[in-house]
């Protein structure tokens, strides 16, 4: 029952989308109309798919990757106050970089294969689950703090007892903003210098003025992210069936 | 089992507790009592090791307090659950900070006792405040204490809910006796409960009064004898 209105939605908007072309006669080289985008995908179904595929492994190895990274160096950085102030205002400095203006480089030191686009949504992915963990850690109630130091418990015991366990919703949160931003990171590699992946789709056809085969590309990412999101909600609601925060945000 | 000789503490320039002379003798239930603000809370912080003394000695069982240890349990305000953990988990989990081995059948008996049978999987925000409190009691318990710190563990709850709790600590020290020291600002609780009292006078906490509650128990509330205390106690108070 709760997916029928976000379907309703969707088609609402997918048919004053197609009223629009029909009522304006857009040309369909500006905006296609939906049946246009469909008629564009059952033409290459099975490339487009693979292309799909390709965009969403690397999304998803470069959002693992980012975890694997990513929740060690939160808990070396609310471990060591040194290690704090050594890397976090680079931390900081990387993020606000914009990650189109990296995205060449990062094409010519690690080639148009998929390992640039790995590091891309690395770079993207990684800043938000850092903070949200580190965070949630921090954010341990004192009176659980004490109750841990009253039992001499170790440190090892404080972080992977108390502190981490305790920042898991958090760490959701991160993950979820991590998650859209990934699918982001890998098409920007892609447009920068790619030959698979929907990225690459979309450059392509903007090459031969196939604007429904675009549409088509763009459709497709907007379901590896939806999917991808909606995974990890799911996974939340499994993990961290003791939380409140079991809105979609 | 407790004794603390010329006991001083400040911390940021505040001195909090000066000079505190106190015995606890191994069965002995000692409430300490005073107005907020007059370093109660920092004397049982200073007995579980959690803070070091600016001057003085501390003994638990002959030997000095330089750390938190195992012999002594600690109970604070709020029931301090970790809310991913199941009731009986929660209960454990001195247990196995500690390495220690299986203690999951004492774990159940605790709770039976506590009235809590049948709670063991659930997670504590599915429990009411009396009943989150009865868990840190039975998590308390679960590593033999040969002493108690209660720091006014009583004093988030309902009046009901906190006349059956103390009720049931009174229970708990008549079936094993330990050194306990139980810091409340209820008069109530402290001529139910102990032993001697402490009254602490503030600014710096300094030991203003002991009063000894030579009762027999079981007590009960509202018990004639207890009023005599309790009137004295609040005599105390307005002087301390």
């Amino acid at each position: 029952m709760r997916a029928v209105l976000p379907v309703l939605g969707l088609l609402g908007i997918i048919g004053l989308w197609w009223l629009a072309t029909i009522v304006f006669a857009i040309e369909p080289l500006l905006v296609p109309s939906p049946a246009d985008v469909v008629a564009s995908f059952l033409e290459l179904p099975g490339y487009l798919l693979e292309q799909a595929l390709i965009t969403l492994w690397e999304a998803v190895s470069g959002f693992g990757l980012s975890i694997v990274i990513g929740v060690p160096l939160a808990l070396l950085i609310v471990g060591s106050s040194v290690l704090e102030r050594m890397f976090y205002p680079l931390l900081v400095a990387l993020n606000a970089v914009p990650k189109v203006a990296i995205a060449p480089i990062v094409v010519v030191w690690f080639g148009f294969g998929i390992s640039s686009k790995v590091l891309m949504v690395v770079l993207v992915c990684i800043f938000p689950i850092v903070i949200s963990t580190a965070s949630g850690m921090r954010s341990t109630p004192s009176e659980l703090v004490e109750l841990f130091r009253s039992l001499d418990a170790t440190r090892t015991h404080e972080f992977f007892k108390l502190r981490l366990w305790h920042a898991l919703p958090q760490i959701f949160v991160g993950l979820k903003v991590s998650i859209t931003l990934a699918v982001i990171g890998a098409v920007i590699g892609e447009f920068v210098g790619a030959d698979a992946g929907l990225g690459y789709v979309i450059t392509a056809s903007g090459g031969s003025a196939d604007t429904s085969l675009a549409f088509a590309a763009m459709a497709l990412l907007a379901i590896i992210s939806v999917t991808l999101f909606y995974l990890l909600t799911w996974a939340e609601r499994k993990l961290v069936p003791w939380s409140e925060e079991h809105r979609v945000l | 089992m407790i004794r603390l000789s010329g006991v001083s503490h400040s911390f940021d320039g505040v001195h909090a507790l000066d000079g505190i002379d106190l015995e606890v003798g191994e069965h002995e239930f000692v409430a300490v009592i005073g107005r907020s603000g007059c370093g109660k809370s920092t004397l049982l912080r200073l007995v579980a090791g959690l803070l070091t003394p600016s001057h003085g000695r501390i003994l638990v069982a002959g030997s000095p307090v330089t750390r938190p240890r195992r012999d002594v349990s600690v109970m604070f305000q709020r029931p301090a659950l970790l809310p991913w953990r199941t009731v009986l988990a929660n209960v454990l989990l001195p247990i196995e900070v500690f390495g220690l081995g299986d203690h999951r059948e004492r774990a159940h008996e605790l709770l039976e006792l506590a009235g809590l049978g049948g709670f063991e999987q659930r997670r504590p925000h599915e429990l009411s405040g009396g009943m989150q409190q009865r868990v840190s009691l039975c998590r308390s318990l679960i590593q033999s204490p040969r002493v108690m710190l209660m720091d006014e563990p009583f004093s988030a709850l309902d009046a009901i809910t906190r006349t059956e709790l103390s009720l049931e600590l009174q229970r708990v020290q008549l079936a094993q006796p330990r050194a306990v020291m139980f810091v409340t600002h209820s008069i109530d609780e402290a001529v139910l409960l102990a032993d001697r009292i402490v009254v602490l006078s503030p600014r710096p906490g300094r030991i203003h009064r002991v009063v000894e509650v030579g009762l027999a128990r079981p007590r009960a509330l509202g018990q004639v004898e207890l009023d005599a205390v309790s009137r004295e106690l609040r005599g105390l108070l307005v002087t301390a």
